[in-house]
Formats: C-alpha cells, structure tokens, sequence
C-alpha cells in the first residue's frame, strides 16, 4: 500500500518534528512538515500531500490565509486540510470550516486522536 | 347745764375739731362729705387737701354746688351714681375707682371710699368718702396690662409662628424620609449596578488574559503529548515505570488542558445576553443533559418547581452552565446513588420585591467549613484525583454574581449532604 503524504505546516518546530516522527513510525504515512505558509501553493504541487495539517495562528501567513490561498489553487483546492489549532472558540472554528476545512482538533491532541481525523479524512476525499 | 359747764364742752369740742382738722390737711389724700336732705344731695364738704388731687379749692365746691360730680369724667359717672344709690338703699358698698379732671385739665385716677351715716328711722343724712389719688398705681397697671396684652399678642403670635413652623418641619422631615428612602433605595440599585460592571470589566480582563494564556500554553502542551506518544511508541513496552511515566505526562497534560477549558470558559462569561426566560424551562432542560451521569449513577432526582413564577431576565446558556455545573458536582458526591433535590419558588424580599429562590441538594459526604469558606474561589477542588479543576463553582459563582444574584453552599442541617441556595432578583 502506498504512502499517504502528509504536510504538516505549524510554526511550533518541535510539534511539527513529533507529528512527523509519530505518523512515520507507523509506515502509513510520509510527512512533510513546514514551519510556515509562506510558498504552500509551490510546496503542494511539489510534494502533492493527500492530507494538509494546518495550523492557524501562524507569523507572516495565517492558516486563515493559508487555506484561501489553496482554495484558489486548482490542485489545492482538492486537497483536504484539518486544522491543528490552540484556538478553540467556536468563532473560530466556524472561520476555518467557512473555508472548506474537513476537520478541526483543537491542540492538546494525541497521536491517536490525531490518526483518527486523519483516516476519516482520507477516506471522505476518496 | 350751767353756763361753764356748757362753755368747757364746748371747748372740747372746738379742740377736737382743730385736731381733726390739723390730721386731715395733713394727709394727701382728702376727704369729702356729701349731705342729704329729702334724699337729695344738699350740700358737700371737701377737705382743704383736696386742692393738691383736684386742683379746686373747698371754696370752689361750696361756690359750685355740683362740681364734686361735674369733676368725674362723663363716661364714669354711672360708677358714681350706682354707688350714691346702694348707699341710699343701705347697701354696704365696696370702694369704686373712676376718672377725674382736674381743674387744670389733668385727668387723675383716684379710688373713692365711702362711709354713710343714717338717722334713727334709717334714713340717709350723709356720707363721708376718702378720696385717694391712685394715678400712679392705675398707670403702672395699665401700662402693666398693656404690657401684658402685648406680650400675650406676642406670644400668640410666636406659638402661631411655632405652630406653623412646626407643620412646615414635621412634611419637611416627612418628605426628608421619603426622600432619604427613595436615595437609599437608588444607592443600593447604583451600587448593585457598579458591584455587576467592576465583576464584569474584571472578567472581561480575566477573560482577554485567559484567551492569549490558553493559546500560548495548548501549543507546548500539544508538543509534550505528541512527545510522550512517541517516546511509548519507542521505548520497551516491558518497561513498567517509563510506561507508567509516560501515562502520568499524559495524563497531566489532560488535566492541564481540563484547566485551560476552563479559563476559556470563564473567559467566556463577560459577553452575557440577558433575555426574560422561564427558570423552570432551563433548570428542566438542564437535567435532561445530565440524564445520563444522573441515571448511570443510580440517583432519583426529585423535583419540586413552582408553577407560574415570574420571567426572570438572565441568560439561558449561562444559566444552563451554572445547573449543569452543580448537577454534576451533586452527582459526583453520590458514587453510590441518592437523591438529588431541585426546587424553585418565589419569595418576597425585605426590600418589597420578590425573589425568585432554587435549592439543590445532594446526599453527598458534605464538604467541611473549610473547604466550604472558599468554595467559590478559582482551583479549591475536593475532586483533584477525580480530574477535578476547581474552575467549576468559580466560574458558577461569577455567572451568578453578573446576574446581580446570590448563591450559597451549605451541608445540610435535617440529613447529610449539601444544598446550593440562588436567589434571583425577580424585578
């Protein structure tokens, strides 16, 4: 079975590191994890992910931002993204959802959880 | 008689009518006799002192028949007539006091004392009155009664004065409580309403504090999971104590969220949308969410709710908050099942409103006076192993206090357990 690709983009470096050690460790899944938003358009059509966890509250590009930019985008637009965020208003939630996110899980979130939304997630976009 | 007898009693007489003459020009006052005949006055004798009180000479009196009675000022002369006529009736009389007018147009008051003397058959022949000059005393009265009219004037006029001030102080004083009430009531509304704005700016402070701290502790914690669950992935799964400190890191890491859910609960408060609503409708639909902690816990919950009790302006997802919060904390002191008690009823307040009241109590362990005094402050938990994070009664309280409403917690006095009492303003 192929790889799914994963691209994590969190301007928490050490998070970005464990979701990526976590979800490859299992074999399922490569990620590639970025500390920012600033070429996601580029960077997706490099790496061509099945997945985006995208952060929110991030310097220079938000993930607001960040999920406009790939709604535009021919191949982004059918990529599924899941917001990974510290923000748990429902405000906000209700933002990211407007923009066409599958998923939000507010942060402290395990590695099981994690897997979870990420396989419900695919298999929507499937 | 012979002749020197008749001449010695002659002498004696004539020695006593100088010595009754020397006493009586003597004296100021003077004395008069008025003679009758046929009960008429005849003639009258003035003394020659009566010159210093009238001004006429006895001369005068004998040249001018009536003068003794012309002297008395016209509106007295009845005073004259009545006493000449209860002296001819034989009536003993009293003296009088009246006006004269002097010979030089001075008016004098003077007192008239009057002795008669009758004949054997009882007729009157004369009688004898000692005139008295009584100006002085007559003006001192009158200046005395003057005095004392005015002063009556005076003090009636001070009592009316009095009177009226007295009116015009009791509605002073009057409205003065009155108004002294109303002010009283409007400083308790205005210090109510300050009470409710200070809790509201502070949880509005609290809760911009809550949300920033939320975020920036939610990322750490995010990667101290993400963290741990890498590390029981890649460490010997027979290796009981780092498995075991794996599962405390996690498991701290929940509780430390549980708090930040909290925080940003609380922080939530401040934006409050009170609309009027049925209390009953929202403590009912409250236990319906609870249903199934209530009934997998065994416990009965009896409920007593007052039929047609006011609307009362809150707001229901708060409010909800609030009994979701003790119905569950009153769950939780019943592990092994009881009886959860809801009431609600109206009540008057010594103000004159009404209050809407709700008790809930539980047949838990209770709580000690300790925990009890500080019940209500953020992180005191008698649930700390339970997961507890003592936001809960905290933020309860605080929805409580921005509804301008009172809460308290209590064990209960007939049974164990404890009972939260909320009085709601129902105005």
């Amino acid at each position: 079975m192929d790889k799914k690709k994963i691209m994590v983009i969190d301007d928490e470096v050490d998070f970005v590191s464990l979701v990526k050690m976590n979800l490859e460790q299992t074999q399922d899944y490569l990620v590639l994890g970025l500390n920012n938003a600033k070429d996601i358009s580029a960077n997706v059509h490099n790496f061509k992910p099945d997945l985006i966890l995208l952060d929110l509250v991030m310097p220079s590009i938000g993930g607001l931002e960040a999920a406009q930019i790939l709604n535009e985008d021919e191949l982004g637009k059918c990529i599924p993204i899941i917001v990974t965020s510290a923000l748990g208003k429902d405000a906000d939630k209700l933002k990211a959802y407007k923009l066409g996110v599958v998923d939000y899980i507010v942060k402290p979130v395990d590695t099981d959880n994690l897997i979870a939304a990420i396989e419900k997630a695919l298999r929507y976009k499937k | 008689m012979d002749e020197s007898a008749y001449k010695l009693i002659e002498d004696k007489l004539r020695e006593c009518q100088a010595r009754y003459k020397s006493i009586i020009d003597a004296v100021t006052d003077y004395v008069f006799t008025v003679y009758f005949e046929n009960n008429q006055v005849n003639q009258t004798v003035h003394s020659q002192t009566c010159e210093a009180v009238t001004g006429y000479e006895p001369a005068d009196f004998i040249l001018e028949p009536y003068l003794w009675i012309k002297m008395v000022v016209t509106e007295d002369h009845h005073l004259i007539y009545r006493q000449i006529n209860d002296i001819k009736q034989n009536i003993q009389v009293q003296p009088i006091e009246h006006r004269i007018k002097r010979k030089d147009g001075e008016i004098r008051w003077v007192r008239a004392t009057c002795v008669p003397a009758y004949d054997d058959k009882g007729t009157l022949m004369f009688y004898t009155g000692l005139i008295k000059d009584i100006t002085d005393r007559k003006m001192a009265e009158i200046s005395l009664q003057q005095l004392n009219e005015e002063l009556e004037y005076r003090v009636r006029l001070r009592t009316d004065e009095l009177a009226h001030a007295n009116e015009h102080l009791v509605t002073e004083v009057n409205e003065r409580k009155i108004t002294e009430e109303r002010l009283k009531i409007a400083y308790n509304e205005l210090k109510a309403t300050q009470e409710q704005l200070v809790q509201a700016e502070k949880m509005q402070l609290v809760g911009r504090l809550s949300s920033g701290v939320a975020h920036e502790v939610k990322n750490p914690l995010a990667i101290i999971i993400q963290g741990a669950d890498f590390l029981s992935k890649n460490i010997a799964s027979d290796n009981e104590q780092i498995q075991m400190t794996l599962k405390c890191i996690k498991e701290a890491v929940r509780r430390a969220d549980m708090i930040i859910k909290g925080l940003l609960d609380f922080s939530s408060i401040s934006a409050i949308n009170y609309k009027p609503e049925d209390i009953n409708a929202i403590i009912t639909g409250s236990l319906n969410l609870v249903k199934t902690e209530i009934e997998k816990n065994g416990i009965e919950v009896i409920a007593q709710l007052q039929e047609g009790l006011p609307l009362i302006n809150v707001d229901k997802n708060k409010m909800q908050q609030v009994f979701i919060n003790l119905f569950l904390n009153a769950v939780q002191a019943m592990p092994d099942g009881g009886k959860l008690g809801v009431a609600s009823f109206i009540e008057g307040t010594s103000a004159g409103n009404t209050a809407v009241i709700i008790k809930i109590n539980d047949e838990g362990e209770g709580i000690s006076e300790e925990v009890r005094q500080k019940i209500f402050e953020p992180f005191v938990t008698t649930k700390r192993r339970q997961g507890g994070t003592g936001i809960g009664l905290f933020i309860v309280r605080n929805i409580i206090k921005m509804h301008g409403a009172d809460i308290t917690i209590a064990n209960r006095s007939a049974c164990r357990g404890t009972e939260v009492v909320m009085r709601l303003n129902s105005n």
